[in-house]
């Protein structure tokens, strides 16, 4: 199962990272989900809590647990067939988030000219974090790449769409943010509205 | 369920936490390991839990800011970590204290937080927050047979010197940093912003030279030193989430993560680099002693 990409290193003192891939890309998700879902599955004692990211899935194991053999079993998890059937979700959005205009400055662009960008277009989902139901989702045009706030905000509202750099998502829930916020849903974005793989096209709402 | 607390005043919030996610709590099946409310101070969850009798991480309550009255509507022992008063006499901290029916504690943090553990635990979901007049549900009592060893220790393993500086190893993206960010990381004295919560500590000091460019999002856990690009440090708290795109300058080692959920605002806190054999040995030790 091993190939030269795969390793794992230390994140502090109790979390180990697995890294499956040097880039974000379908296929990276296709290996990262797959081997954080035999992993959730399999369930193993030393296992705190584990959450996939775009190349990486990050272990917390227990203060007992022996780190070696931590490493080999995370790198014998499969690495594919672990993606779900890929589903379509539209969200529809007002764009008249607070920090619109900056993203429009930033792109040297006008508001009409974001909104035509970010909406009407499908980007895939390459795994949930962050809150129950955040969708972290590739396929941003890159115009719109806009760094993230100097300083985070204490709360985002509930629904928020933003911009974080290269991605895009949904607030599910009211939470601390750095992304630059760009308009608002009305859908219930709940846990498992939106899977790993699954396709999101955001509609200007009428 | 075989009795009742009361909850008779309260000022501030009054929280159900346990040890947080891990497989004690998908044996359960009470939660999923994606929502949090694990014990602010984990450290006084683990230690007054050993000394009522509990098995980690049995379910406590978080006094944040306080004060809080309580009311026990039958017998019952709790141990607190925090100011703990009778009739205006003082009762020991982390101490087994026996409760009469009828009888009333006082009880307020030293710092920002108290934790109170209950022999056989509070049987409510970690998250729950309790007002005036709740009746707290409680597990059947333990009848915790106490050994005075323990309370003893657990005096010692509670005294906190707050001046002392917070355990850090480098962080993921370490190499991203100057060795002067670093450095200064090391040498200020922080203080704690009004705006912290449970999601994370906010430093004010000097501003940290941050690297440029942007991170894609990736897996943070608890005591993650963040430097966004104002430069001014965000230690994620027990209830972050579990992704971040800022860079990770450190990270506080699991043992003295306690110190960040006590901390309260305007308290100074200073960090000192240590490493990961040692901070595994100390995670180890505790965790034999207390996690039981």
């Amino acid at each position: 199962m091993s190939d030269d990409l795969a390793r794992v290193t230390h994140s502090g003192d109790d979390a180990l990272v697995l890294t499956l891939a040097d880039a974000p890309s379908p296929a990276a998700t296709e290996r990262v989900v797959s081997a954080w879902r035999a992993l959730v599955e399999a369930d193993p004692p030393w296992l705190v809590q584990a959450q996939p990211s775009y190349t990486q899935l990050q272990v917390v194991v227990a203060a007992d647990a022996d780190v070696d053999a931590v490493s080999a079993a995370l790198l014998a998890l499969p690495r594919a067939g672990g993606l779900a059937a890929a589903r379509t979700i539209t969200l529809d959005v007002d764009y008249d988030g607070p920090d619109l205009e900056d993203v429009a400055r930033h792109a040297g662009l006008d508001v009409a000219g974001v909104i035509a960008r970010h909406a009407d277009r499908p980007y895939r989902c390459a795994f949930t974090g962050f809150l129950p139901g955040f969708a972290y989702l590739l396929g941003l045009d890159e115009q719109l790449h806009t760094p993230r706030l100097a300083k985070p905000r204490a709360e985002v509202p509930a629904g928020s769409v933003g911009i974080g750099g290269g991605q895009t998502g949904v607030y599910p829930l009211p939470s601390p943010g750095g992304w630059r916020l760009i308009g608002r849903t009305r859908t219930a974005v709940t846990p498992d509205l939106i899977r790993a793989g699954d396709v999101v096209i955001f509609r200007r709402a009428p | 369920m075989s009795g009742d607390v009361v909850v008779h005043r309260l000022g501030g919030r009054l929280l159900v936490v346990d040890g947080g996610p891990g497989p004690w709590r998908r044996r359960s099946g009470v939660l999923d390991g994606d929502v949090r409310f694990g014990a602010a101070d984990d450290r006084a969850l683990a230690v007054l839990n050993t000394v009522v009798g509990n098995p980690w991480p049995t379910p406590a309550l978080e006094l944040f800011v306080g004060p809080l009255v309580l009311r026990a509507e039958r017998a019952v022992t709790i141990a607190v970590d925090g100011d703990v008063r009778s009739a205006d006499v003082p009762l020991a901290s982390g101490r087994p204290l026996r409760l009469a029916v009828g009888q009333r504690v006082q009880i307020a943090p030293r710092d920002l937080c108290a934790t109170i553990a209950v022999a056989g635990g509070v049987a409510a979901i970690p998250g729950t927050v309790f007002s005036r007049e709740d009746a707290i549900p409680l597990r059947a009592d333990a009848d915790a047979d106490i050994d005075d060893a323990c309370a003893v220790a657990a005096d010692r393993e509670l005294a906190v010197d707050d001046d002392a500086p917070l355990r850090v190893v480098p962080g993921p993206e370490r190499v991203l940093f100057s060795d002067e960010a670093w450095g200064a990381f090391l040498s200020t004295s922080w203080v704690v912003s009004p705006t912290s919560s449970r999601q994370g500590v906010r430093l004010e000091g000097p501003a940290l030279a941050v690297p440029g460019g942007e991170l894609t999002t990736r897996p943070a856990w608890t005591g993650a030193v963040q430097v966004p690009p104002s430069g001014l440090p965000i230690v994620l708290g027990v209830d972050s989430r579990t992704t971040g795109g800022y860079p990770r300058l450190a990270q506080v080692i699991a043992v003295d993560r306690f110190r960040l959920g006590r901390a309260r605002p305007g308290r100074a806190l200073r960090f000192t680099a240590t490493t990961l054999d040692e901070a595994h040995t100390l995670r180890q030790a505790f965790a034999r002693r207390w996690q039981r």
